[in-house]
């Protein structure tokens, strides 16, 4: 570590979450803890603005919330995947492979190809 | 994860949006702070160090409840919104197939709501377009009808003469201006070489007449006091209508002549059409000429109206009529011709009485035209309640389940609910049918009765009749359904086996509703009939006006030669039971 984590690229925070929500439903806390720890702190998601992602996906009816008990027996609300945002997380995962993948190439040319 | 239950049905849908979705934002934002503080003391980290490491990585969190709670709201909002519209779609559907089952009922009900809503919105036209809507007039407010009473003989509404215009015109301080109008008939020869003479409706008026209404010309100039005397040339304003269709739109009108009553007149206007005055057929103006030195035979003859100046009201302009009338006496000593001005305010002493001026264009009319609308009510309520009937019919058919559904707490809402979608539905379709029959009703009755009726031209289906049509659909859908759902079986209902009763009630309903209908109809034509007489005679009277007509100089003068034979029939009957007394000594 020691390193600053970088800030994220505008639009991949939603697909981060979608991904968090195919393992079942979380809580927004719980989302932000995953996030954090999958990819080893290198990802700075604050926290405002990840709820506010989770409300707007909602908004757009990509994910569900309900009121449920945390495991130590609070009342927190859960965000649960719709068929919607299923289908949108497939759409954006597609979307973002392509774009890293082409960012990979250019970043990794070894040779200067004029076609 | 445990779930709480969720609470469906009502509670959740009447779920105050704006502070549960707060209260929500508030508990989901304090969940993670104390979450992540956990975490960090767990850690190792002091309380207070933790708390406040977790509130600084969630970031500005007064901010962030504000538009947490924004993005919720809307997301209410439109779920609300959503769920109405497709109970209400569910709903209808619903309704639609239930009508659809019970035919010969729901067709009753929809002709005869359609009779009702017709029959409202047609005589609404009429109401709005003679009643209610501003006279066509520049500021109509301040124009008012100028009348005297004459308290000593018991007549009201008596008219100007040429004496009393004068003296108002010169000495009133509250008006603008004062104007008398005479209706009258005349032979009118357009001298086109194919076209006979006609008897036409024509006005007599004194210049002021245009200015003190706020009207100008179309083409060519109203008539102005130069017009006015006796020795002015003879000239004439014609109607729009008349200029149309008598002399072909001639450009060239101004300056022509016609011949009325045999005297030929030259033409130096044309009004525009919104100008029907004082009655929607006149079809030209003459001047009265009029001279205070030489007044005509006939006292009180002439119809008065005056524009107030601004500012003034009816009971101040008649104050300052009533204090400058006795100058009177010493401005225009003849009368008229034969009998002086003293004499005549000695004899019938008038007061003079400001009248609103729609009034005088329609107070004939109105009372009947609002007793024709009451009657057009009484049908609507009628036809209301045979939608109702209609409703109940399937109502009690599903009496049982109803009953079971209102006993376990959930259904009289829904019951009412269905209720509701039934009428609208039923309301609708009538409205659209009432509408089309209420334009060709106006169609027809502007052909016929409503012909020639003061300021019929401005009868027509407008926005404001489309939107009466709506306002009558929505309450007959209401009133409907709140006379059907005091019908709407409690939970007591389950106990009595209400089956055998059901149908000889609903025989005995319908044969109710089909008499109030017949009684309703019956008014209504009644209502029509009458008006259409009130019109006519009206309008075939030669005078505007359908009121007293009688010039109180003469009544005054009969009613002095009947005291003066009264008491010679006293004196007669004395001096004969003094003759029989004497005889009898």
């Amino acid at each position: 570590m020691g390193q600053q984590p970088e800030e994220l690229l505008r639009g991949t925070l939603d697909a981060l979450i979608l991904k968090t929500l195919t393992w079942g439903p979380r809580h927004g806390y719980g989302i932000a803890g995953w996030i954090k720890e999958t990819s080893h702190d290198s990802l700075a998601v604050e926290d405002r603005a990840l709820y506010l992602a989770l409300h707007r996906l909602e908004d757009r009816g990509l994910v569900e919330s309900d009121w449920g008990l945390s495991d130590n027996n609070r009342r927190a609300r859960f965000y649960q995947l719709t068929a919607l945002g299923r289908a949108e997380l497939r759409a954006q995962s597609k979307r973002l492979s392509r774009y890293a993948d082409g960012l990979f190439r250019v970043l990794n040319a070894t040779a200067w190809e004029s076609r | 994860m445990k779930r709480e239950p969720r609470i469906r049905g009502m509670r959740r849908l009447f779920r105050l949006p704006g502070r549960r979705v707060q209260d929500d934002v508030d508990e989901e934002i304090a969940f993670h702070v104390d979450s992540r503080a956990r975490a960090l003391v767990a850690q190792g980290w002091s309380e207070t160090d933790a708390r406040h490491l977790a509130e600084r990585e969630y970031g500005d969190r007064v901010e962030s409840r504000r538009e947490l709670a924004a993005v919720d709201r809307r997301r209410r909002r439109r779920e609300w919104t959503r769920h109405l519209i497709d109970t209400a779609l569910q709903d209808l559907r619903y309704a639609a197939r239930a009508l659809r089952r019970s035919p010969s009922f729901t067709i009753t009900a929809t002709l005869t709501l359609a009779i009702g809503i017709a029959a409202s919105v047609a005589i609404f036209a009429v109401v709005n377009g003679v009643l209610l809507q501003p006279l066509p007039f520049r500021d109509p407010a301040r124009v008012v009808g100028a009348w005297h009473d004459f308290p000593t003989l018991g007549m009201t509404h008596g008219q100007q003469s040429a004496a009393t215009f004068f003296t108002y015109r010169t000495q009133a301080r509250s008006i603008e201006g004062i104007a008398l109008y005479e209706p009258e008939e005349a032979s009118v020869d357009t001298r086109e070489p194919t076209a006979a003479p006609r008897r036409l409706a024509t006005a007599s008026v004194s210049a002021t007449l245009f200015p003190v209404l706020g009207v100008t010309a179309l083409r060519g100039r109203v008539l102005t006091d130069d017009d006015d005397h006796p020795s002015s040339p003879p000239v004439v304003v014609i109607s729009e209508q008349l200029w149309r269709t008598a002399l072909g739109s001639d450009p060239h009108v101004i300056g022509r002549t016609l011949d009325v009553n045999g005297r030929r007149r030259q033409i130096v206007g044309v009004m525009p059409a919104g100008f029907r005055f004082p009655s929607s057929e006149t079809a030209l103006w003459v001047p009265l000429g009029l001279d205070p030195a030489d007044p005509p035979g006939t006292a009180f003859a002439y119809n008065g109206v005056a524009r107030l100046k601004k500012g003034v009201t009816l009971a101040d302009a008649q104050r300052d009529f009533a204090a400058v009338l006795p100058r009177i006496v010493d401005l225009y000593p003849l009368f008229v011709a034969g009998i002086s001005t003293s004499e005549m305010m000695k004899q019938v002493k008038p007061r003079p009485v400001l009248t609103p001026f729609r009034d005088d264009l329609t107070g004939a009319v109105a009372g009947t035209l609002w007793m024709i609308a009451a009657a057009a009510g009484l049908l609507l309520i009628v036809a209301c309640v045979n939608v109702a009937n209609l409703t109940l019919v399937r109502t009690d058919a599903r009496r049982r389940e109803n009953a079971i559904r209102a006993a376990i707490g959930a259904g009289t809402a829904r019951v009412i609910r269905y209720q509701f979608a039934e009428c609208i539905t039923v309301a609708t379709v009538a409205g659209a049918l009432g509408l089309g029959a209420a334009w060709a009703l106006i169609g027809a009755l502007r052909a016929t009765v409503l012909h020639g009726l003061p300021r019929g031209e401005e009868i027509r289906l407008d926005w404001r009749a489309l939107l009466f049509a709506a306002a009558v659909v929505a309450a007959a859908a209401l009133v409907s359904t709140a006379i059907s759902a005091t019908r709407v079986p409690g939970s007591a209902m389950l106990r009595e086996s209400a089956r055998g009763s059901t149908t000889r009630q609903h025989r005995l309903r319908s044969s109710l509703v089909a008499a109030q209908l017949s009684l309703g109809l019956v008014a209504l034509a009644a209502s029509g009939f009458a008006f259409s007489l009130v019109h006519r005679a009206a309008r075939r009277s030669p005078r505007f006006r359908c009121r007293t007509r009688r010039d109180p100089l003469d009544i005054a003068a009969a009613r002095a030669i009947r005291e003066r034979l009264e008491r010679r029939a006293v004196l007669f009957h004395a001096r004969r039971s003094r003759r029989r007394d004497s005889r009898r000594d």
